[in-house]
């Protein structure tokens, strides 16, 4: 089995479009899950069930549910009742919701991980509470919550892969045009994986260092 | 079966039957990826903790790879190599192994932390005794690793069978499949497409009920995070 | 130590204080009173209310009845149009807390500071300080606690005596009209104990109003100007440390202070020596 470098070379255009695209929506998907996410995570600390039922209906939904289910429903449904996304609108929108449910648990656990010895501390002062939230509790939230964060960045990186299936013309599906039109499957398939592994690894190396970066003062 | 089949034909609506189908394809086809991944990733643990420096470079490799690659990838790549290599596997059992090898690295980093979990003391008490390394791994060690690692592992299922979704891409009627299917016939997309989402959350929500209640038969008092 | 000034506004009034915990209950009409420069401490059995006290006084538990009052004004609560009292509004809370500041068993400092900052915070946050007036003072205090070398550092960094005195550097920083000890030294290693203990006896020996939930019966002996006995929620023996250490009038402090004498041998002695001579200087 030869593997056909001249392939790739030929191609090259269209994976890296294909590439860009990936790399696009999945940093537009992952500032919406974020910030969607981390709203989410405060709403779940109140304690009124009107505020935190909703939220925990649309966490247990999104993250019970398949990725692709839900681009399904926004994708094929969405023209039924009028609103016709293109795949992009989708892909983004679709990571966005379906990555803010987790961050939403990932900030819950990280205002819950905050010890209520150093909470007490703070009372005791005196420091009333939006100082409070500020200078004691988010900025150690925050660092806790980077190691899961990273992970689930990650996974939503590999998961633009699915969004090729609602025909967004992301890595992927740059890669299957590839294989059907020169029948070739070693070269575009290396390629493929080759390149997801790179990201992925690439992301979870920058990822350690930021982690080792914050998290200096605890030993 | 096939005169319940064809009763159970009769008494329900077409379309739920074949979402039911579809169910159960999705349902076989994660419990057999799960049972391949814990058997897989049971030998790819004991690589990367073995002795052997080739054999933890291997291991490494394995779980990196597979975690750092989309599964949709993997399954497409064992989709067209099969055939290439002479297996004329019907797309059930290519899923399946897909699943299967991909969720192997998952349980093997679960282990591994199950493993790190059992206190060291025990495998020097049972080398004191005289068991071979062999023996602790087997009587010892192995046991109380899967012991803790089981509230990961009923998690693990409840991953794969989300995960699962995208083997309709490589023409497994499981649900997702069959949902398109009837989309494709009856349209009203969004009705059938929540249908399944549901169905699917409904699994879900059955199966953790369930892992809670093994984690509390086991006593297992550590918190498995499920994402 | 400090000579106790006689009639004088009580700086601390805890009148009749109760507390449930569900239908546990954890305080039983409990009084005392704290003048200012006085050394209180509070002696008594895991489970008797000690800590609980404590943090009725700072409002970090709330009370069912009684009377707490800081200065002179009611601690944690207002009186409504109604007539029943209810929960005051934070800010008076916060006010009253800013006279009164404690120190915690486990030292609560905030790990994602320097040394510096844990001490400055307080002072920027509630005091409303500049940051420079505020690090100055904190390297003052932190100076005088004996770790001025150490103000860049994290306290995760710091063994627990280190950490301790932080805390104590904290809440001195603000000048509080009195300080609150929450089992001190409870957390700490035996050899780092004395480092804490060597700082808070410097503090009372300059006049600060401190009440010390402790277990060190010596340090009690030696720096308390009063010793309060709490068992199962009911203050059950108050006199100076002579009085409820070598002369208790209660029985249960008798048991009390013997089972803790025999664990402590040279305790037992010094006890046995010295019955009727006065220990406190």
């Amino acid at each position: 089995m030869t593997f056909d470098l001249s392939l790739l070379a030929r191609y090259a255009p269209q994976l890296l479009k294909g590439l860009e695209l990936t790399v696009v929506v999945w940093l537009a998907g992952c500032l919406l899950a974020v910030v969607l996410g981390f709203a989410l995570g405060c709403a779940l600390l109140s304690r009124h069930r009107v505020v935190t039922f909703p939220v925990r209906c649309y966490v247990e939904f999104f993250r019970g549910t398949p990725l692709l289910v839900q681009l399904f429903v926004a994708y094929y449904g969405g023209p039924s009742i009028g609103i016709t996304l293109n795949a992009f609108t989708v892909g983004v929108f679709g990571l966005g919701f379906y990555g803010a449910a987790y961050f939403a648990e990932i900030f819950r656990a990280g205002f819950a991980s905050v010890s209520a010895g150093q909470i007490d501390a703070a009372r005791s002062f005196g420091i009333p509470r939006g100082s409070r939230i500020r200078r004691i509790i988010l900025p150690q939230m925050l660092v806790l919550s980077v190691p899961p964060g990273i992970t689930l960045l990650i996974i939503l990186l590999k998961d633009t892969a699915i969004l090729s299936i609602v025909t967004l013309p992301e890595l992927t599906f740059q890669v299957t045009g590839m294989t059907i039109e020169t029948f070739a499957f070693v070269e575009p398939f290396a390629a493929l994986a080759a390149l997801y592994w790179g990201l992925t690894e690439l992301v979870a190396f920058l990822g350690r260092r930021a982690e080792y970066r914050l998290g200096r003062y605890l030993q | 079966m096939r005169a319940a089949m064809s009763d159970l034909l009769h008494i329900l609506p077409p379309s739920a039957f074949v979402l039911l189908l579809g169910l159960i394809t999705t349902l076989a086809v994660s419990l057999l990826g799960n049972s391949l991944g814990l058997i897989v990733g049971i030998t790819v643990c004991l690589m990367r903790l073995s002795l052997n420096r080739t054999a933890r470079v291997i291991a490494a490799a394995y779980i990196s790879f597979f975690r750092g690659v989309p599964l949709l990838v993997q399954l497409l790549i064992i989709y067209y190599f099969l055939p290439i290599i002479g297996l004329d596997l019907p797309p059930f059992f290519a899923a399946v192994i897909g699943l299967g090898a991909c969720s192997a690295a998952y349980q093997a980093e679960n282990l591994r932390g199950g493993f790190l979990i059992v206190p060291r003391g025990q495998a020097e008490a049972a080398r004191a005794f005289g068991y071979t390394a062999a023996q602790t791994r087997r009587y010892i060690l192995v046991p109380q690793a899967l012991r803790a690692a089981a509230p990961a592992l009923i998690n693990e299922m409840i991953l794969i069978l989300k995960a699962s979704s995208p083997v309709a891409v490589v023409g497994v009627s499981d649900l997702t499949r069959e949902s398109q299917n009837i989309v494709a016939r009856d349209l009203n997309p969004i009705k059938w497409y929540l249908i399944a989402a549901l169905i699917y959350l409904a699994i879900n929500l059955i199966l953790a009920r369930l892992g809670i209640a093994v984690e509390r038969r086991l006593n297992v008092g550590h918190g498995a995070a499920t994402l | 130590m400090a000579e106790r000034s006689n009639g004088e506004a009580l700086l601390l009034s805890v009148s009749n204080v109760s507390k449930w915990f569900g239908d546990h209950q954890v305080l039983n009409s409990v009084s005392l009173g704290v003048r200012r420069s006085e050394v209180v401490c509070i002696i008594g059995p895991s489970g008797s209310g000690k800590s609980t006290l404590l943090r009725c006084m700072n409002f970090l538990e709330e009370y069912e009845s009684g009377e707490i009052l800081i200065g002179g004004k009611l601690m944690g609560y207002a009186a409504a149009p109604s007539g029943r009292r209810v929960r005051d509004a934070e800010r008076n809370i916060d006010a009253l807390r800013r006279g009164v500041a404690m120190v915690f068993q486990q030292f609560n400092l905030w790990p994602h500071m320097s040394v510096l900052d844990n001490v400055a915070q307080p002072l920027i946050l509630v005091h409303g300080k500049a940051k420079a007036d505020a690090c100055a003072k904190a390297r003052a205090v932190l100076e005088k606690v004996g770790l001025g070398d150490k103000i860049d550092e994290y306290p995760l960094r710091l063994s627990g005596g280190q950490q301790q005195r932080v805390g104590i550097a904290r809440a001195l920083a603000v000048e509080p009209a009195a300080i609150l000890f929450d089992e001190p030294t409870s957390s700490l290693d035996p050899e780092l104990v004395g480092e804490v203990l060597q700082v808070m006896k410097q503090l009372a020996s300059e006049g600060m109003t401190m009440v010390i939930v402790t277990h060190e019966m010596h340090f009690a002996a030696e720096v308390a100007d009063r010793v309060i006995f709490l068992d199962r929620g009911i203050k059950v023996e108050e006199g100076t440390p002579n009085e409820v250490f070598f002369n208790p009038r209660n029985e249960r402090t008798r048991r009390f202070l013997e089972t803790w004498a025999e664990r402590n041998s040279l305790f037992a002695k010094k006890r046995a020596d010295t019955v009727q001579t006065p220990v406190v200087q």
